[in-house]
């Protein structure tokens, strides 16, 4: 049994590294909140699927900001945890409704925080900010989408898409260790099906 | 008026007239002058019976039910003449096919008019034979030189509701076909010997009796919402005459000829008809005529030469000026058509070159007899007409508003716009006068397919005119051009759709043709137009070729070069999903516009694609709406995504949003197809 883990999990690291398919990225966003200090609005994070209906996940970390978070988050699909505690993640597995974080702010200068997203093309995280009312799309050049930034995952990469004049997001070199975490992950999803046959 | 045959026959008639609305599109022919020399060749002894004969095998091929003849139908004038004329209508009454003539100054007598009645029994000389064809009465003087054509059928009755003027019998004439009236007014001699060569007061009032509607005065019995035709010898203006329907020189009596032509005129114009056709001239020629008092416009057709006559014009003096100019074409041999469908009446002109490209009095016959259309007219009694001078716009709006007025049932309700293009015609008469267009509209209640109403544009097409090499000798230095009848300059036309129904299929603007075929109205222009679709409004930068759909003012509209009839129709596409692969992003949801938005990227995996190419969403997720959508295909929401194709290997990225209120997963199977 022991042997056959093994062998699973070296066959899983060579296909992961052989397929472009499963991919993991990282960005740092900082967002110049500046214009909005002191004033109450909404920030947004998105990852939703094509049509395709692949998974694809993204979670936060080294969130730091002097904005202040007011209430609970509104939650959708699969969506859970917090921002401002490193503990936010949306997937695109299971749910049967898009994956949305709602949550209201008062905004202060800036916003931190890195994200991290790992999974399979077609699949687009989005990040947006809106007024006090909900829906007034703030800190956002595109009127269709709303967006302050876009990542799409594709079957080359990740693709970036700031759709702001006050966000950055710097892509964030992954240690190698990322590629062995993923890839044992899906080690021991493969033995846990086995297991259950 | 004497009570006669006809009148008792006007019931009847009133009842045909009315009923024939709906009847199925039916066709009536008008010939000219058919007087010739004795021939060298024998081919025309008096009589242009060879062109007479090929005539009737045009008007047999093209399925008329009657011909009507303008007047001139011998040289002389003689018994055996009108009775070889008589003849040689055989073909036409083996066809089945009606024949209406009048007389002309070639057979102005007394005795002329004794045997046209003995000769044409069915025009009402003798009440009981009234309608009734093929009744030639035997024996007739036939020239050795002819076999004679053989009788090969039974009488039958063309027409109905017929009433002569007292003391012309049989030679002023109306009677009623389907939904139109025919008014046929003789000018000469009476069988009684009573000399006359122009219109009197009491042959323009009796023609008035004739034409005005139910209702309007005593003794009117013409319904309304149907045609009438005016025919006789002569004009309302000549062109190669002196002489027209009221005197020998109407500028030197003004007195008594100008009241005259006012009455005759009003009678046209307050009752709708729209031409008055004569022969005499030996020419094609339309002409808007104004009426001396300037209160009528009718327009007047001076019917092609069916003789070895071809005339010049001449001086007309100041009657010139009451005339507006829209075609004119010397030298040829031609005959009409008039395609009587509803209230649409469309004229096709037929001609052929007379064989010595000017006016050379042949009297050998040369005539090669290639008969090409040259030109295409018409109107509707539920349309518009505008007159379009040369460098003028041709913009215009219409709707079915007259027809639902006019008591039509069917109808979508639509409207329709020429929202860009310039008369750019150049054409002029032989005296100089710039040619005009009239431009006219009808309306057809929609297919149960379609998304609009059907409406039908005339005179768009370029002016005819004769194309002289050196105007100081026509008659030797005519270059015969074959014009073309479908081509027009390049306009915008635009038209309303229903719009439940236009969401329902893929549908634009489109041309119809005679069998109820749509095709996209762009597919009819010239080789060198590019189809390009644009989703949104007309601007004029849009070149020949362009077509799109403004969902906003739901109106869809086209840049075309022809003209026909036109409706938003259901277009037949190609589905190209084998060799066009569809690719989505994540989609979005923006909380400000409430919509989810993402990227579709398609890649041709095949050939080019020279046509604009779009995408349905197959099993698109429940209680999810493509927004903008334009309509369906197969039952799946559309939209275009190339504006004029996609190249082999290449690809296009556009933005779809969806409705979704439920937030689902949106899921759907993208299938292409090409416009």
């Amino acid at each position: 049994m022991k042997f056959l883990t093994i062998k699973l999990f070296i066959i899983s690291v060579v296909m992961f590294a052989a397929s472009s398919a499963f991919a993991s990225f990282s960005y740092d966003f900082d967002v110049n909140t500046s214009g909005l200090n002191g004033k109450t609005g909404y920030i947004d994070l998105q990852m939703n699927p094509d049509n395709s209906f692949s998974v694809a996940t993204v979670a936060t970390s080294n969130f730091f900001s002097s904005a202040t978070f007011v209430g609970d988050a509104a939650y959708m699909g699969n969506a859970a945890g917090q921002l401002s505690d490193n503990s936010l993640s949306l997937s695109t597995a299971g749910a049967a409704q898009s994956n949305d974080y709602f949550h209201q702010v008062t905004f202060g200068d800036s916003i931190h925080f890195q994200l991290n997203l790992a999974g399979a093309p077609n699949n687009t995280f989005a990040l947006s900010f809106f007024g006090e009312d909900g829906s007034t799309a703030l800190l956002s050049t595109n009127s269709l989408t709303g967006t302050a930034a876009t990542i799409e995952l594709t079957e080359t990469g990740a693709v970036l898409n700031l759709t702001s004049n006050e966000t950055s997001a710097t892509p964030t070199p992954l240690p190698a260790a990322a590629y062995l975490l993923g890839s044992g992950l899906m080690g021991l999803a493969g033995l846990r099906r086995r297991k259950r046959n | 008026m004497k009570i006669t045959y006809g009148n008792l026959l006007s019931a009847f008639g009133l009842t045909l007239i009315a009923t024939a609305a709906i009847a199925a599109p039916w066709k009536f022919g008008v010939m000219a002058d058919t007087q010739w020399p004795n021939s060298p060749d024998n081919k025309n002894p008096n009589v242009a019976v060879n062109v007479i004969s090929h005539l009737n095998q045009e008007f047999i091929n093209k399925g008329v039910k009657f011909v009507v003849q303008v007047g001139d139908v011998t040289d002389g004038g003689s018994n055996p003449q009108l009775d070889l004329r008589a003849t040689f209508a055989q073909d036409l009454y083996n066809a089945g096919i009606g024949f209406y003539p009048l007389r002309g100054n070639h057979e102005s007598s007394k005795t002329g008019a004794l045997e046209f009645q003995r000769v044409f029994p069915q025009t009402g000389a003798i009440t009981a034979k009234a309608g009734i064809n093929n009744q030639t009465p035997t024996p007739f003087v036939n020239p050795s030189v002819l076999s004679t054509p053989t009788n090969g059928t039974g009488t039958f009755s063309v027409g109905g509701n017929f009433v002569n003027e007292p003391g012309y019998e049989g030679l002023t004439y109306s009677f009623d076909v389907d939904n139109a009236r025919f008014v046929l007014a003789d000018t000469w001699t009476s069988p009684a010997g009573a000399s006359k060569t122009y219109l009197n007061q009491g042959d323009v009032d009796w023609v008035g009796s004739r034409l005005c509607y139910a209702g309007s005065k005593a003794g009117c019995d013409r319904p309304a919402n149907t045609h009438a035709f005016s025919f006789a010898h002569k004009h309302l203006i000549s062109e190669n005459h002196n002489d027209n329907l009221f005197a020998s020189t109407p500028d030197s009596s003004p007195t008594t000829t100008y009241p005259l032509t006012n009455s005759f005129m009003k009678n046209l114009a307050d009752n709708g008809v729209r031409y008055h056709i004569g022969g005499h001239d030996h020419m094609h020629n339309r002409a808007i005529v104004t009426s001396p008092d300037g209160a009528s416009k009718v327009q007047n057709i001076i019917t092609a030469s069916n003789s070895y006559k071809f005339y010049i014009p001449g001086s007309q003096g100041a009657w010139a000026s009451r005339e507006n100019m829209i075609a004119q074409e010397l030298f040829t041999v031609g005959y009409y058509i008039f395609n009587v469908d509803g209230p649409k009446v469309t004229v096709d002109y037929y001609a052929s070159p007379n064989g010595c490209n000017g006016d050379c009095d042949e009297t050998t016959d040369v005539i090669p007899y290639t008969f090409d259309k040259h030109e295409t007219f018409g109107y509707s009694l539920n349309g518009k007409e505008v007159v379009v001078s040369q460098g003028g716009s041709y913009a215009l709006t219409d709707s079915t508003a007259k027809a639902i007025a006019n008591g039509e049932a069917g109808y979508l309700g639509t409207s329709a716009a020429i929202l860009s293009g310039t008369n750019s015609s150049t054409g002029k008469d032989y005296r100089g006068r710039v040619l005009t267009k009239t431009v006219d509209t009808g309306w057809t209640p929609a297919a149960s397919d379609h998304a609009s109403d059907k409406m039908t544009l005339w005179g768009m097409t370029d002016s005819l005119a004769t194309n002289f090499t050196n105007l100081s000798n026509a008659n030797l230095h005519y270059l015969y051009v074959v014009p073309n009848p479908t081509r027009t300059d390049n306009y915008a036309l635009s038209m309303s759709y229903d719009d439940a129904k236009f969401k329902s299929g893929v549908f634009a603007l489109s041309v119809i043709d005679q069998n109820g075929n749509a095709q996209i109205a762009s597919a009819g222009n010239d080789n060198t137009s590019v189809p390009m679709f644009v989703n949104g409004p007309y601007s004029s930068s849009y070149p020949l070729g362009s077509y799109g759909v403004d969902t906003a003012s739901k109106t869809a509209w086209a840049v075309i070069d022809h003209a026909s009839d036109f409706a938003v129709a259901p277009l037949v596409v190609n589905d190209v999903s084998a060799q066009i692969s569809a690719k989505a992003s994540g989609f979005l949801y923006n909380r400000a516009t409430k919509l989810y938005t993402g990227n579709l990227t398609l890649t041709n995996t095949g050939a080019s694609i020279n046509t604009p190419v779009a995408v349905a969403l197959s099993g698109l997720t429940a209680n999810v709406t493509l927004a903008n959508a334009l309509g369906q295909y197969n039952g799946a929401p559309y939209t275009t995504i190339t504006n004029s194709g996609l190249a082999a290997g290449g690809s296009i990225t556009i933005a779809v949003s969806f409705s979704n209120p439920s937030n689902s997963k949106i899921n759907f199977t993208p299938v292409t197809f090409q416009e």
